[in-house]
């Protein structure tokens, strides 16, 4: 099949449709939205931030590296603000903008741990047509480094399942993307992302009464050497639940997000 | 005016209904053939060619939809005249970018060739579009039907243009496997 065939295909697509998209095109959503949206990112933001300083929780370096500052061995600030908005409150996207002693300068600098302990709580209902369920979760973080390259070293992430239904069998795959200043990093080909596969034994081994389980994983990047300076989206889990009593069930996911800079 | 006045009056063979369609549809079809042909004189061409061809069709034909008929068919006309100027140079349209997306979905490597199929595909889509989200079928259309730029599509839904392209790169590849489980070689 060609890609114009398919475009002209496109040409059968019924007029509700049609009207639908044009109701949308005429009436834009965004501009409407954009100062709500952008009132509870800043409440979210100011909210993590507050958290990630006084709990220190997750992989948490941050309290430490501000402990860095206040004892002012480096000129290290961390100056957190919201840098673009999201649909969702979850979603929001929290720049944090690292400025270090020497950077610019060609040297390299210790970029401080950033932490996240954020929870996506997202879900979807899903039904592809085989009775699988599918969801993905959406952008999770941003961060911008700012003349600086940084090695990425790990990132991990626990994934809660909350299991309601009884002989939940799946195998699944989730994965983590990253774009660099608007651009996917090879999504393509995926490979920079780490799969991993719940096979049914990882879910089998949830008992009857069981509500939850977590699977960790982490992922790996050092093998990608020195990311040059931008602005880093840390995109989505993606996962797939295949298989039986899957179908238009509700499968929540958490997921508790943590990336750790060297 | 109402488009069933509208319509009314291309019944009565009023040529009014040239003008009135004009006064409420110029802009909206405009923005489709400029969207493929990214040249504005090119784009008049194709909304001229529409009045005529709509006053040639209606009637017998009756539009459920005015906008919608009106819109097909500057699509299909603004897309003749891609193709013929496409063959010598190429024209860095949105219609140009967005094809260029849909190579996520199809091979190139055989054709359908015949409009009964390609009238099936399009009836396959619709099946698709109407199993996904109204988000995703709205960036979808307005991406791959209206050629819409990322930066439109995106503020549809008030998102960010990385969220609209993640959401359109997961639908091609839906679509992708949906057409490949409705038998057709992609």
């Amino acid at each position: 099949m060609k890609k114009e065939e398919l475009s002209d295909a496109m040409s059968y697509i019924e007029d509700e449709l049609l009207e639908e998209t044009n109701n949308v095109r005429s009436h834009p959503r965004g501009s409407a939205l954009h100062a709500r949206r952008y009132g509870k990112i800043v409440r979210f933001a100011a909210i993590a931030a507050a958290a990630a300083l006084v709990v220190g929780i997750g992989y948490g370096t941050v309290s430490g590296v501000l402990n860095k500052s206040s004892q002012k061995k480096e000129a290290e600030t961390i100056d957190m603000q919201v840098a673009s908005q999201n649909a969702f409150m979850n979603d929001a996207v929290l720049s944090v903008t690292s400025t270090a002693a020497g950077a610019g300068e060609g040297k390299k600098s210790t970029v401080p741990e950033i932490t996240t302990s954020d929870s996506y709580i997202g879900a979807r209902e899903g039904d592809n047509g085989n009775g699988d369920s599918y969801g993905e979760a959406d952008e999770l973080k941003a961060y911008e480094w700012v003349g600086k390259s940084i090695t990425q070293t790990s990132c991990k992430a626990d994934v809660t399942v909350f299991r309601n239904k009884e002989n939940l069998y799946a195998d699944g795959t989730w994965s983590l993307e990253m774009m660099k200043d608007d651009e996917w990093v090879e999504i393509y080909n995926c490979s920079f992302i780490d799969n991993t596969v719940f096979t049914n034994s990882d879910l089998n081994n949830i008992s009857s009464t069981d509500t939850t389980t977590t699977f960790e994983q982490v992922f790996d990047w050092s093998g990608y050497g020195e990311l040059a300076s931008g602005t880093y989206r840390i995109f989505e889990m993606f996962y797939t639940f295949n298989g039986n009593n899957c179908e238009n069930e509700y499968i929540p996911v958490e997921i508790n997000f943590g990336i750790t800079v060297d | 005016m109402e488009d069933e006045q509208i319509v009314q009056l291309y019944f009565d063979r009023n040529e009014a209904a040239i003008s009135e369609t004009k006064t409420k549809y110029e802009k909206y079809l405009m923005k489709i053939a400029y969207n493929i042909l990214f040249n504005s004189e090119d784009a008049e061409e194709s909304v001229n060619d529409t009045y005529l061809s709509a006053w040639n069709a209606i009637p017998p034909h009756r539009p459920e939809v005015l906008s919608t008929f009106l819109g097909k068919i500057t699509r299909g006309h603004a897309i003749d005249i891609y193709r013929k100027q496409h063959a010598d140079k190429r024209i860095p349209s949105e219609y140009c970018s967005s094809l260029d997306e849909l190579e996520d979905c199809v091979s190139d490597s055989s054709s359908v060739e015949d409009n009964l199929e390609i009238k099936r595909l399009g009836e396959v889509i619709n099946v698709f579009l109407k199993d996904q989200s109204e988000e995703a079928r709205n960036l979808f259309i307005g991406r791959y039907y209206y050629s819409d730029s990322l930066k439109d599509v995106a503020a549809y839904y008030g998102m960010t243009e990385a969220r609209a392209k993640m959401i359109l790169f997961r639908t091609r590849q839906k679509l992708k496997t949906f057409l490949e489980d409705e038998g057709f070689t992609v």
